[in-house]
């Protein structure tokens, strides 16, 4: 049963991952691409974190485990938002749509 | 588990195809920028490899320093140098046929290598059946890399500690005589342009890793004292710590961080940390025993083990946290 969570758990990570790569490697400019690489990050590590979980089979290794999603899951999104911050702050412009380029200020 | 050979080929295939990939693309990239992150990928995709091979300690290291220092250290000489102007061109005829040449030499030199994890491979019909039988009795220590690598190789490790500090000086020394000819004082330590400032000024940047950064430094000490009982030791805790330093070092300015421990200090921790090594293999020998041998340090032989074991590590990790430390200072001097 835990084998079987696991593993559906581990496919559904790995299309995310995948979508997220697909999005990292298509969407049109940096902060769409930030987005794909996001969901990798967030989503489909957690699931696949989730996914070990089911997995590990011993207190020890689920304890590892889970602290490793700690970090991940406070890590991920400080990476992502430093590298939008970044972004803003060298002077990339958010395209609001697709026609008209919106420039904005690295603070609201 | 069912098929794990299977799985390990399979994510050996995968990995190894990426290393290639990589390494070729930074051969034909142009700037340096790119190059350097291509690197610190470079390093991620070994760090997996080596974790595929069992080799977690080594993991540890090539995270540390491939993936954090080193690049840091190049980001720190790419944002205070002009960018040089790299020209990607094909490689000439004669380049390529070396290239080839020494490649094909190297597989051919494959061809007599045993393989992988073959038990009947003469490196391991020597030395290390006495390793693995014996070295639980006569260290007393559970990790067979750790009493090879402390006790029956100390002089080897304890060449490889020199090696370190001789490194980590020769750059001081190279650095220091490009600030003294520039005649800006010596202790100068460079303020960030506009943009890096911004990255200092995060508040959620700051806010994480300031609560990040002590439980890095607290899984370097973790990995330092328990280096006996599973994977890590002196070098592998000096690179975490050390990059834990660093990364305070990069979140609030590296100005800050000689208020935190001053430069004379990581300096002397550097020199410290090869005497300690030397100094226990000199008190073996006033004990009476040989150099580095600690089975006379205390009572019984396996006590004298870890305590010399202890302290040599002790050590290894002083001179090599130190010296990345001292490097990342040295490297945000003023440079003019």
């Amino acid at each position: 049963m835990m084998t079987l969570i696991g593993g559906g758990l581990l496919c559904i990570g790995a299309c995310v991952v995948l979508s997220g790569a697909v999005g990292l490697l298509r969407l049109p400019d940096f902060f769409c691409r930030l987005h794909g690489a996001g969901v990798i990050d967030t989503l489909g590590a957690g699931l696949v974190i989730l996914a070990m979980l089911f997995l590990s089979g011993s207190i020890i290794i689920a304890f590892k485990v889970v602290m490793i999603g700690v970090l991940l899951f406070i890590l991920s999104p400080v990476t992502s938002h430093a590298l939008a911050r970044a972004a803003l702050q060298s002077g990339l412009t958010v395209r609001a749509d697709r026609t008209e380029n919106r420039q904005t200020t690295g603070r609201d | 588990m069912p098929n794990i050979g299977l799985i390990n080929t399979v994510a050996d295939i995968g990995l190894l195809a990426m290393l290639a990939a990589t390494a070729v693309l930074m051969m034909r990239s142009q700037s340096p920028l790119t190059i350097t992150i291509l690197s610190g990928i470079y390093s991620l995709i070994m760090c997996t490899l080596f974790v595929v091979l069992d080799a977690v300690d080594v993991a540890f290291t090539e995270a540390a320093v491939g993936v954090g220092i080193a690049s840091i250290l190049i980001l720190c000489v790419i944002k205070h140098k002009d960018e040089p102007n790299l020209q990607s061109a094909w490689p000439s005829g004669l380049s390529i046929c070396l290239g080839l040449g020494v490649g094909v030499l190297a597989v051919l030199g494959t061809a007599d290598m045993a393989m992988y994890g073959d038990p009947l491979a003469p490196v391991h019909q020597h030395l290390a059946p006495r390793f693995l039988g014996q070295s639980p009795q006569e260290t007393g220590i559970p990790n067979v890399v750790t009493s090879v690598l402390a006790s029956y190789r100390g002089y080897d490790t304890l060449g490889e500690v020199v090696v370190i500090f001789t490194a980590g000086i020769a750059v001081l020394l190279l650095l220091a005589g490009e600030t003294r000819a520039d005649g800006s004082g010596q202790h100068k330590v460079l303020t960030f342009p506009a943009g890096h400032s911004e990255l200092i000024a995060n508040p959620v940047l700051k806010m994480v890793l300031s609560r990040i950064i002590p439980i890095v430094i607290l899984f370097a000490l973790y990995v330092q004292f328990h280096g006996d009982y599973g994977p890590g030791g002196g070098f592998q805790a000096g690179v975490i710590f050390g990059a834990g330093l660093i990364t305070y070092g990069l979140l609030c300015g590296p100005g800050k961080l000689p208020g935190l421990i001053s430069e004379k200090g990581v300096i002397t921790g550097m020199a410290l940390g090869v005497l300690l090594y030397g100094a226990v293999g000199v008190s073996a020998l006033i004990c009476g025993g040989d150099f580095l041998d600690y089975s006379v340090l205390s009572d019984s032989q396996t006590a004298g083990q870890h305590l010399g074991i202890f302290l040599i590590e002790l050590g290894v990790g002083m001179t090599v946290a130190s010296t990345m430390v001292s490097l990342f200072i040295s490297f945000n001097r003023d440079w003019g």
